[in-house]
Parts: C-alpha cells; sequence; structure tokens
C-alpha cells in the first residue's frame, strides 16, 4: 500500500472510527454529568429528601401540614429537574451539533487547506 | 532463529520515517501555532485600524494556520498509523515456531528503529556480529528514554559507558556478517516470553533490556559490579512504562475515564444535605479527583473485601483492623477514588466517603448531651443523604469510654441506633490490641461490623509504592531520587526502625530525606549519603561508616577489650569469637547481635568487659541497660521487668528507647526461674511483648547474663591448675546439677564464658591501667603525675583480697591517691606546670615545680 492510500485509509476510516468513539463519550459525559436518566428516574423525588414525617398518633392538622411540606418538597424538587434535564438536553443537542459539524469540516479539511494555501498566496500577492 | 529486519513492514515504517520528514513534524506544528497566533495578534489591530498591510497579513495568517493544521495531521498520521503496522499473526504463534516467523516484524517501531541503528553502528565499527553491548552503546547515544531513565536513576550511566569504550577498545575489527550472536538470540527469544506474559502484542525496549540483564554475562557483570538485582530492573522498567502509560492516558481527554474526573452537577440533587456533617468531616472524594500517577500498592484484597461489604444490603459496616503505619488509610484512598469513578459495584458509584473528625467536634462541644445530640442529626443525614460511606478513625477511642477524661465520650449508644440500617455505611478503623481490649467487650456494635484485616505490606511492595511517591515529590521539589537512595531506605528502615510497619517508615524518612535536601540549596539530587545522615541523627547510631566500622571492631575486638581487660585472655577469646560467629553473613536473622553468659567470682572482669564492648560496639558506655536481677527473685516482679498497663517496664521501656544497647542481667541467678523462661524467647526469637502489648525487638541488643554462682569450683580448681576448658565443664556440671540453672537457658546463650580469680600480677597491670587514667586526667590540668613500681606494689598489697578480685583496688586508689591529689590542687600546693610522685610509704606527695 503506498503512503497516500495509507493515509486516506487512516484520514477517512481509522480517525472517523476514533471520533465517532470520543464523540460518543462526550454524549456519554454529558448525560452523566447533568444526570439526565438519574433526574428522571427520581423525578417526583423531594428536594434534597426532605421530609416531614407524619406524626405516628391521629392528628389531622399534624398530618395536613406533614402532607403540604412533602408536596411542595416534591414539588420544588420536580421544578429543580426539569431545568437540569433541560439544561442537560440542550447540552447533548449542542454537543451532537457541533460534533456533526466538526465532523464534515474533518471531511472536507483537504478541501480547506487547497482553498488555505489559494487564499492564503492570494491575499498574500494582493 | 528467523530475524531479518530489512524484511519487516515495521522496518518500511523506519524507512519512511527518514524519507518524508516525519521526524521535523513536531517541531514544525509547533513553530505554525505559534506563527498563527503572532499574526492572530497582528492582525485585529490591522483590520480595526484599516492599515494598508492587513490584506497581506490575513494572507501570511492563512497560510500559517493550513501549514499549522497539515503538520498536525502528517504528525499524527505518522504517530498512530506509520508507527503502528499491522500485524498478521499473533506473537503466541511467532513463539510456537520460531524459524518459521520473523520475529524482527514483531518489534515496535522505537525498538525496529532502534535496531536499524545498531546494525549500522555495528557495521561501522567493523564487528564480525551485532552484539549486546553494541545494543547497550546504540540505547545510550540515542538518548532513549527508557535507558536515561534507568541509568540515571540507578546513577551508573557513565560507569556503563566507561566499560563499553574499554570493551569497544578490546573487540577484534572483522568483517561485519549481520549476523546476531548467539546470546543476542537468546535475549530476543526471552523477550518474546516477557513480551507475551506482559500480554503486549510487540516486544518493546524494556523487554529486551530486562532480557539482558536476566542473561547476558556483560550486562550481569554491571549488575554484580554495582550491587545491583535483577529485581531493580525489573521494578524500574515497570516504573517507567507505568507512568508513561499514565502520563499518556491522562493527556487523552476525550476518553470517557478522563472525561469522568469532572465528576457531575446533579447527583447530589438526589442526596439529602450534610450541613453537620460537613462541618466535622474531610471528604476524601474531593482529595483523590486529581490524582494521575499516584497510585495505591498492595492491599489489593482488603480493598475488594471492604467493597464487597459495602455493597451488602445487611452487615454493610467495615471495621479496618490493622498497625497504624501500614497503610489503612490509603484502602480508604482508594475506595473513595473507586466510588468517584464509578468504577464500582451500582449501589456504591459516586457515593462520598467521608471521615468524621470527632476529634475536632469533641473539641468545639464540650457537653456530653449536646455531642449526642449532634451525632445523632450527623448520622441521621448520613442516612437521609444516601450517598454518604462514613470513616471513623481509631475506631476504639470513642467506645465504651467508661473513664471520665477529657475529650473521651462513649459514641457506642447513638452509634448503635443506625448501625443497623441498610444506607447507613460505615468505615472504622482500629488496631489488634484496642479490638481485643476495647471493641470485643461490646459485641452488640462488634456484630454489626464485618473485619478486614490488614498486615504490613512486603519489602517489594514498599519499593513500588516509594517509587511511586518519589515520583510525586520530585516534582514537588524539584529535586532527583537515585535508585539506590530508595533501596537505602527500605534497608535502614527495616534494619533500625523495627517497631514501625513498612510502609510508614519508609514513606515517611522519603519525606523528610526530600525536605532535608531540598533545603541544601545547591544539592539536586538525593543520595544514600543522606538517607544515612537522617538515620544517624533519628538513632544516634553513626548509619552508614556503620557496617564498615562494624567489620573493624569485629576483626579487632580482643585488643579492643583488651585496652582496658587485664588477663582473661580466654574469655575475651570467646566473647569476641562468638560474635563474629553470630555477625558474618547472618545479618537477616532476628535474634539479638550476641547472647553470652559470663560466670567467675566477683571483682573478675565481667562488669568491665561488658562495659567495654558496650563502649567498642555501642560508641558510649551510656549504651549500657544494667538490670540488677536480683531484684526480680519473686513472679510478682514480671510487670517490673514488662511493665503493665500505665507502667512502663524496667527493661522494655527502657530497650524501646535505647534499642542499640548492651543489656546486662547482673546476678543473673538470683532471679525467679520463670523470669529466666521469659528470657528464652528473647535469646530465640529476638522479641517479647511488653506489658502493654507491644512488640518490643532485640534485635540490635548484645545480652550479657554475670552470675558468681559456682565461683568455689573456680577457685578449687585454678588451685589445682586445671585448664580453663576442663573449669568451665565442672563449672557447668555443677549449675546443672545444683539446677542454678535449666539446661535449655543454658543452651541459648551463644557462649558461657569462665573468667579466672586474678593473680597479684594481674591485679599490678590492673594498678597500671587505673593509675593511667590518673595520669590522663592530670595532664590536662598541666600536672605530670609519675607512676612509680614501688607505689603500685603498695596499691596491689594494701588491695589484695582474692574473694573480692580488684574490686577494693578501685577504693584503695580513691582513699590513697586521689584524695591527697585533690586537696593539694583545691590548695593549690600542686599547680599547673608541677610534676608529682606519690611517696609508697605515707602516701605523702612529691612535688617538683618545672
Amino acid at each position: 500500500m503506498n503512503i497516500i492510500s495509507l493515509w486516506i485509509s487512516w484520514f477517512y476510516f481509522d480517525m472517523s472510527r476514533d471520533y465517532f468513539s470520543a464523540f460518543k463519550n462526550f454524549l456519554k459525559f454529558g448525560i452523566n454529568y447533568f444526570s439526565t436518566p438519574l433526574l428522571l428516574k427520581s423525578f417526583f423525588s423531594p428536594w434534597k429528601r426532605f421530609q416531614s414525617e407524619y406524626p405516628r398518633t391521629f392528628d389531622i392538622g399534624g398530618f395536613l401540614a406533614s402532607l403540604i411540606f412533602n408536596l411542595f418538597s416534591r414539588f420544588l424538587g420536580m421544578i429543580f429537574r426539569i431545568i437540569f434535564i433541560l439544561i442537560g438536553i440542550s447540552f447533548e443537542i449542542l454537543i451532537f451539533s457541533f460534533g456533526i459539524i466538526f465532523y464534515i469540516c474533518w471531511i472536507f479539511l483537504p478541501v480547506f487547506l487547497l482553498v488555505g494555501i489559494f487564499y492564503g498566496f492570494k491575499f498574500l500577492l494582493l | 532463529m528467523n530475524f531479518n529486519l530489512e524484511k519487516t513492514k515495521i522496518f518500511q515504517a523506519v524507512s519512511l520515517e527518514k524519507q518524508y520528514l516525519f521526524n521535523y513534524d513536531k517541531s514544525l506544528k509547533k513553530i505554525f501555532c505559534l506563527l498563527t497566533l503572532i499574526f492572530a495578534l497582528l492582525y485585529i489591530p490591522a483590520l480595526l485600524y484599516e492599515i494598508q498591510s492587513k490584506d497581506k497579513l490575513l494572507g501570511l495568517l492563512i497560510l500559517s494556520t493550513t501549514f499549522w493544521i497539515f503538520f498536525v495531521i502528517k504528525y499524527n498520521f505518522f504517530n498512530l498509523k506509520i508507527k503502528k503496522t499491522e500485524l498478521e499473526t499473533p506473537l503466541v504463534f511467532a513463539l510456537s515456531h520460531p524459524d518459521a516467523y520473523n520475529l524482527a516484524e514483531f518489534l515496535d517501531f522505537d525498538t525496529a528503529k532502534l535496531f536499524s541503528n545498531i546494525i549500522s553502528f555495528c557495521k561501522k565499527e567493523r564487528f564480525q556480529e551485532i552484539n549486546t553491548p553494541a545494543f547497550l552503546e546504540v540505547l545510550i547515544k540515542n538518548e532513549h528514554p527508557l535507558s536515561e531513565f534507568l541509568f540515571n536513576r540507578l546513577a551508573i550511566k557513565e560507569k556503563i559507558e566507561k566499560k563499553l569504550k574499554d570493551y569497544f577498545d578490546n573487540l577484534r575489527k572483522e568483517e561485519f556478517s549481520r549476523n546476531l550472536s548467539p546470546q543476542f538470540q537468546e535475549i530476543i527469544l526471552k523477550a518474546v516470553n516477557m513480551a507475551l506474559e506482559k500480554e503486549k502484542e510487540r516486544i518493546e525496549v524494556g523487554e529486551l533490556l530486562l532480557s539482558a540483564f536476566k542473561i547476558d554475562p556483560f550486562f550481569e557483570k554491571i549488575l554484580f559490579e554495582e550491587d545491583l538485582r535483577e529485581s531493580d530492573i525489573t521494578d524500574l522498567v515497570f516504573l517507567f512504562e507505568t507512568s508513561q502509560r499514565k502520563i499518556s492516558e491522562s493527556k487523552k481527554f476525550w476518553k470517557y475515564e478522563n472525561l469522568l474526573k469532572h465528576g457531575s452537577i446533579a447527583k447530589d440533587w438526589i442526596a439529602g444535605y450534610t450541613f453537620f456533617l460537613d462541618q466535622y468531616s474531610i471528604d476524601w472524594s474531593r482529595s483523590v479527583k486529581t490524582w494521575i500517577l499516584k497510585e495505591i500498592i498492595g492491599h489489593e484484597k482488603a480493598i475488594n473485601q471492604a467493597e464487597r461489604i459495602l455493597s451488602r444490603t445487611e452487615i454493610n459496616n467495615v471495621l479496618i483492623v490493622g498497625e497504624p503505619g501500614t497503610g489503612r488509610k490509603s484502602i480508604i484512598e482508594a475506595l473513595a477514588r473507586k466510588f468517584f469513578l464509578g468504577n464500582t459495584h451500582p449501589s456504591l458509584k459516586y457515593n462520598r466517603v467521608v471521615e468524621l473528625d470527632l476529634i475536632s467536634l469533641f473539641s468545639q462541644i464540650q457537653d456530653p448531651e449536646e455531642v449526642e445530640l449532634l451525632l445523632d442529626r450527623i448520622f441521621k443525614e448520613v442516612v437521609q443523604a444516601g450517598n454518604v460511606v462514613l470513616v471513623i478513625d481509631e475506631f476504639h477511642n470513642f467506645i465504651g469510654q467508661k473513664e471520665k477524661r477529657p475529650g473521651a465520650i462513649d459514641i457506642s449508644s447513638v452509634l448503635g441506633k443506625y448501625l443497623h440500617l441498610p444506607r447507613f455505611r460505615i468505615i472504622a478503623i482500629t488496631n489488634f490490641t484496642n479490638l481485643h481490649i476495647t471493641l470485643e467487650q461490646y459485641p452488640s456494635i462488634l456484630t454489626l461490623f464485618e473485619k478486614v484485616e490488614i498486615s504490613e505490606i512486603s519489602r517489594q511492595e514498599t519499593m513500588k509504592l516509594l517509587a511511586n511517591s518519589a515520583l510525586i515529590l520530585e516534582q514537588k521539589y524539584r529535586i532527583f531520587v537515585i535508585w539506590p537512595t530508595l533501596r537505602e531506605i527500605i534497608n535502614l528502615t527495616e534494619r533500625y526502625f523495627p517497631t514501625i510497619p513498612f510502609p510508614k517508615k519508609a514513606l515517611d524518612l522519603l519525606d523528610e530525606v526530600m525536605v532535608y535536601v531540598s533545603n541544601l540549596k545547591e544539592i539536586k539530587l538525593v543520595l544514600p549519603e543522606h538517607i544515612a545522615k537522617i538515620v544517624s541523627e533519628k538513632t544516634e547510631i553513626p548509619v552508614g561508616e556503620v557496617e564498615q566500622k562494624e567489620k573493624n571492631i569485629l576483626l579487632n575486638l580482643e585488643n579492643l577489650i583488651h585496652q582496658r581487660i587485664i588477663n582473661q585472655e580466654e574469655a575475651v577469646k570467646e566473647v569476641s569469637e562468638a560474635l563474629r560467629r553470630a555477625r558474618a553473613g547472618l545479618e537477616v536473622s532476628k535474634r539479638p547481635i550476641g547472647v553470652f553468659l559470663f560466670l567467675g567470682p566477683t571483682g573478675v572482669g565481667k562488669t568491665e568487659t561488658s562495659k567495654a564492648l558496650t563502649a567498642i560496639y555501642f560508641g558510649k558506655e551510656e549504651k549500657m541497660i544494667r538490670l540488677d536481677m536480683s531484684e526480680f527473685q519473686r513472679i510478682g516482679d514480671i510487670p517490673r521487668l514488662l511493665g503493665k498497663p500505665g507502667e512502663e517496664g524496667l527493661l522494655t521501656t527502657k530497650v524501646k528507647e535505647n534499642p542499640f544497647s548492651l543489656i546486662l542481667l547482673d546476678e543473673i541467678e538470683k532471679a525467679h526461674p520463670n523470669i529466666l523462661n521469659l528470657f528464652l524467647q528473647v535469646f530465640d526469637e529476638g522479641w517479647i511483648t511488653d506489658g502493654q502489648g507491644r512488640k518490643i525487638i532485640f534485635t540490635h541488643n548484645i545480652i550479657i547474663g554475670t552470675s558468681n554462682a559456682g565461683a568455689e569450683i573456680i577457685w578449687e580448681e585454678i588451685a589445682q591448675e586445671k585448664k580453663v576448658r576442663i573449669i568451665k565443664k565442672d563449672l557447668l556440671d555443677y549449675l546443672l546439677k545444683n539446677r542454678v540453672f535449666r539446661p535449655e537457658f543454658i543452651n541459648r546463650f551463644d557462649a558461657v564464658v569462665v573468667f579466672k580469680p586474678l593473680d597479684k600480677e594481674n591485679l599490678l597491670a590492673i594498678c597500671q591501667l587505673n593509675l593511667s587514667k590518673l595520669k590522663k586526667n592530670l595532664e590536662e590540668k598541666g600536672i605530670e603525675f609519675q607512676i612509680t613500681q614501688p607505689l603500685k606494689e603498695k596499691i596491689v598489697e594494701l588491695s589484695y583480697k582474692p574473694e573480692f578480685g580488684a574490686r577494693e583496688m578501685k577504693r584503695v586508689i580513691q582513699d590513697k591517691i586521689e584524695n591527697v591529689l585533690a586537696k593539694a590542687i583545691l590548695s593549690d600546693k600542686l599547680k599547673r606546670g608541677d610534676k608529682v610522685k606519690i611517696d609508697p610509704r605515707d602516701f605523702s606527695l612529691i612535688i617538683e615545680p618545672r
């Protein structure tokens, strides 16, 4: 195999494989960093596990107070989770879009280099 | 063996490097990167201020960027593709048929390049065949990173260069045949085996170098002459390869493992707040985040065991039991790192490992009720948080404190409420003594824990750990540590700090020496001498010179003792020979340096010999620990000897404080037989457990027991002019028959030494010795004291009492000579510059002014 064909196979196959592997790592990292699946799984859980214990005797007032507090804690938790799930999803979309753009640039990089040389000299000789 | 480099793909890669100038790419990409930055910085103001030459600057910017990207791609193409040719056959097949496969195909790029250079070198030098010293020469000349690392660490680079020069100077020049020498072929086969053992696809320089040190006589000679072992080379190559791999892996930021180091921001939301816990704790997960080179060596089994216990749903509390300094905290660090990276059981992933700082809590809040209330809150937080593994160090200090003393608070009642909860996970740390003394008194607490026992790590593991720590400390202090220094740390700490376990003693010493050398402004290299100096300061023993000094002492022991001891030739000879026997080549023995029993009448020099031996062997007489064994006649005296909780032992504490000393057990026959039995283990194994449960080591002591039991036998047989050998036999028979000592006790001594009574001639010589000491003291005051024969005879005449030996003489000299001289000096009769002698008739002074 001559050096040109070796380069083509490396640039378009080997590097694409490695690129997508790194791309996958970044997407996975985004999910882990914002803990999206965990936030979805615990969507209705109380905020920071804040919970009021229900009274052990018959005490309707105490029961209602705990119920309202716990509902509020769950609601608060939900709000924060929604915010972070949205941030997480936006981050994933960003990484995905950036990754695709970068890959397209990579595919056309040899052309860009030739264009760069052409325009570089053109501007220099103006 | 089939080995033809030119017919391999990897050799083509080596040729391509030269052909397409790939080796310049690294520099070129840096240059164009810099140019791009410069042009970008120039272009921005040019654009803003509409400078005329802005188009030219743009052109330069575009061109430099284009070339920068071009060289980045070219550099990576070479390193990621060309250097890593594909193998058609796995290495394992090639090894089974070394003649069918070209083994050169399995070299990695660097090794193939090295071989190509070796061939060129041998051809240029007209060597008949490709030999192993040529391999070493090229390796050093090319400054290969492994050889630089290895030989600089071992501090042998210059010596090897000289050896190689001598070797090549004596090698005959002939026609180059391109054949590998038989030794080189053997080395390659061995390297293939090693590569397979390490599960590598290709043979690297490390394997070739290791094989050479194992097989080749030229390399073996280097090992021998530099006092190195194969394991030193193996460990260093391992250290180099692992640190290189870690550094290169840590640079690959796109790897998932490296991305994980950034942690996660929302995982804590699932967990509850730990407001009170955070105030009184240390978060281990934070400190292990940034590790690159650091690694945990040893204790893998204990780490896995602790991880398994913590991941259970029931009894998921760990009790780490081990002596301080064995690396108990390193297990916590390893667990924290695993949890942080998520390389663990799902229930432990991303859990925080938090050490509860009870000391700080107790120092801030004194009221026990308040403390209990706060602890209850903290433990509740741990349960509610659901992602905390709590650590309590020195656990025994906080369980069952019956004594009401400041800072001692029993947390068992409050802790007991939580231990059985599956979401409450705790790692408690204690040691064996306190496990038995304290914790076993609380079975209700102990049953909720599973024990993980930690033992001291081995010398080899400590060496790896030291090497790893040295790499980290070198970056911190900007000083270089050579390998022999690390070996010296292991040797000296093992020998001189026997009661502290590995790795603590070695790591502490390394840390100390780094601080010490970094303060010596001009020195940038840590040498074995620096270690010896610090150990000397700590132990008050001239370490370093000690081995050579000890050899000289042992060889001249008789002469040295006879400078102080008159007569007793046989006794001195026997002690000297026994010590030489005990020390020659048996340094690994854990027994004391020597154990002797001195028998003989009073005043014949038993104690004086012991003192002389102390001064000669340990540097000063103060290094003698003297015990009057007649004080230990009852079995109830054992605690006085060995100590008990709250009380130090007369023997054990002194030995612990002075591990390098001579122990003199005076009148040993008077001690209770059961007390003597305690010494059987000391004489045999070199250690004893004191009353406080500590192991006391006697490895660096000389132990001498003295006894005048059976002195009458010596008198009788001396009168019959019997030989010392016969007297000794009869004396031992007498001692055994009369049950003064038991046979197993006598047998434990390296030598039983009989001291003969002194005659008048001996006493005259002893008198001369004592008066000489006096003369020396007076000389320091500028007074010349003349010793006369009549004076000596008079002193001997006055002090000769055979049953007291030479002991009476000291009293006579004190009374008749020293008192008179003292009075004369105080009354100014005797002045500086005077000559003085003493009239033996009335002990009056005869002063001659100068």
